[in-house]
């Protein structure tokens, strides 16, 4: 490293204590430099970028038709506003037309084979398969919102189906949740602690031999 | 009321706690206690998706690390990755969602992977795109044709890339990677790669997110919070993932000693309203 990048890596260090600080003395001024350079240095890089990619697509002629679908979504701020509703309408068609047929066969017909092969097999154990069987069934009969065809599993002696549906769903949550959080929460304490001294101490003991 | 819920209920505030934590957390740093590691079967079947490549095969990266900070720790787990791939001799093609990816992915080669060690020249060996905006209809559009962004992230028609010349759809690659934040990402990159184009499919984000497609469309994963660890550990590309494995087993540890020592304090607080109402009535 050279003596500049040692500075640069020292200002970051002062920035990254910064933002740590709130944790422990609230929100001062350190804090509010930090956060704000943080923001606009985040908002300049992606401006850079966006305009980049823009200066590269623009020479093709069929992008003005996305540059005025993309217009008529700022109608909303004039007389105008209706015309706002046919990229809100564009976007939603493009959008379920890209995903719902591999939703579809990737998410319910890929997975609904793959328990009944599952079942067929035993794998990867007969009562693990079997519990994946109840899972499934139980979870989609939870989501039968029909008040007619509903009611039957989810009040009286069928009741329990539904029930134990919710509680495969909350098993799921639960581990979605303590996963996220131990992913988001807990790695972000190491993260800055690797950051903020590890990296830094590594760096003067290389630059000082 | 008890020595312990007394301890709880009056001495220890949210900003103790903060400032014990961090203590303990960099005494550790100091002094890891390296445990041992269990290899779980998703990295071994990652591994193996890598193993089956053959020198010179090109492997499609999709990222969208986009803010300055997960950027930085999402640059460093996948340092171990990027060089084993390296080592393998496969060629990357990263493919930019976010508006800051291409940018760090270029920092994330050069200062992190160390490119250059391996003799891996920019346009030969390894590309990146320029943002490429849409999202899901984004990864559709390069999953149909590769050249779709027309340039790379310098502005260099990709026509004269050379990494390009054998790649016009993804399907001409041999393997497509996923990565980057969020639960919604990882399933459009299945579905737009894996699904329609049926490319076999690795994930280096976290189990959760394709649990419903292991298997079947995606063939390995490095679940986040352990995954990078064990790629590390069982290819002996070392870079800060055991280490930072090791914090989050003690960061863990302090979630449920925070869990309990809540719980004691909430209980302590009913308990004391209760005989408060008590002795009142």
């Amino acid at each position: 490293m050279t003596p500049f990048e040692i500075i640069l890596m020292f200002g970051g260090v002062f920035l990254a204590l910064g933002t740590f600080s709130y944790a422990f003395i609230g929100e001062t001024k350190w804090f509010a430099i930090s956060e704000s350079i943080f923001i606009g240095g985040g908002i300049a890089m992606a401006g850079f970028s966006i305009i980049d990619t823009l200066r590269s697509q623009l020479a093709n002629p069929l992008m003005i038709i996305p540059f005025i679908i993309g217009i008529l979504a700022y109608t909303r701020w004039t007389n105008y506003r209706w015309l706002a509703r046919y990229p809100v309408s564009v976007l939603s068609g493009i959008g379920l037309g890209v995903t719902v047929g591999s939703t579809i066969r990737g998410q319910i017909i890929a997975g609904m084979i793959q328990v009944i092969q599952d079942v067929q097999a035993m794998y990867p154990d007969p009562i693990s398969a079997l519990l994946s069987l109840l899972g499934v069934v139980t979870v989609l009969f939870y989501f039968t919102y029909s008040e007619k065809y509903s009611n039957p599993v989810h009040q009286g002696r069928f009741g329990i189906i539904a029930k134990i549906g919710r509680i495969f769903l909350f098993s799921g949550f639960g581990y979605l949740y303590a996963s996220t959080f131990v992913a988001e929460g807990v790695d972000a304490l190491s993260t800055t602690i690797i950051i903020i001294f590890l990296r830094t101490v590594r760096a003067l003991q290389g630059f000082y031999g | 009321m008890t020595a312990v819920e007394n301890f709880v209920t009056t001495w220890l505030t949210p900003k103790k706690m903060a400032v014990f934590f961090t203590i303990l957390t960099i005494l550790y740093m100091l002094f890891p206690v390296m445990l041992p590691m269990k290899v779980s079967s998703w990295t071994t079947d990652y591994i193996a998706e890598i193993d089956r490549l053959e020198p010179g095969d090109v492997v499609v990266w999709g990222h969208n690390w986009g803010d300055l900070i997960p950027a930085r720790s999402g640059l460093t787990f996948n340092t171990a990755v990027m060089q084993y791939l390296m080592s393998k001799q496969l060629k990357i093609i990263f493919v930019c969602f976010s508006p800051a990816t291409p940018s760090n992915m270029y920092t994330f080669m050069h200062d992190y992977a160390k490119s250059e060690d391996y003799g891996y020249v920019y346009g030969v060996d390894w590309v990146v795109t320029p943002f490429i905006s849409g999202e899901e209809s984004g990864i559709a559009a390069v999953g149909d044709d590769m050249w779709y962004p027309k340039v790379d992230m310098f502005g260099t028609p990709i026509s004269e890339i050379p990494i390009y010349q054998d790649i016009h759809v993804i399907s001409d690659a041999q393997l497509t990677m996923c990565d980057g934040g969020g639960f919604s990402w990882q399933p459009m990159y299945v579905r737009q790669w894996a699904i329609r184009h049926k490319m076999r499919m690795v994930n280096n984000y976290g189990f959760q997110v394709i649990a419903i497609y292991y298997g079947i469309y995606v063939q390995g994963c490095l679940d986040r919070t352990r995954g990078q660890a064990e790629f590390e550990y069982a290819t002996d590309f070392q870079g800060e993932e055991v280490l930072r494995f090791q914090f989050r087993n003690i960061g863990a540890s302090l979630v449920f000693l925070s869990v309990a020592l809540g719980n004691i304090a909430l209980y302590s607080k009913k308990k004391e309203e209760r005989d408060t109402v008590g002795v009142v009535a």
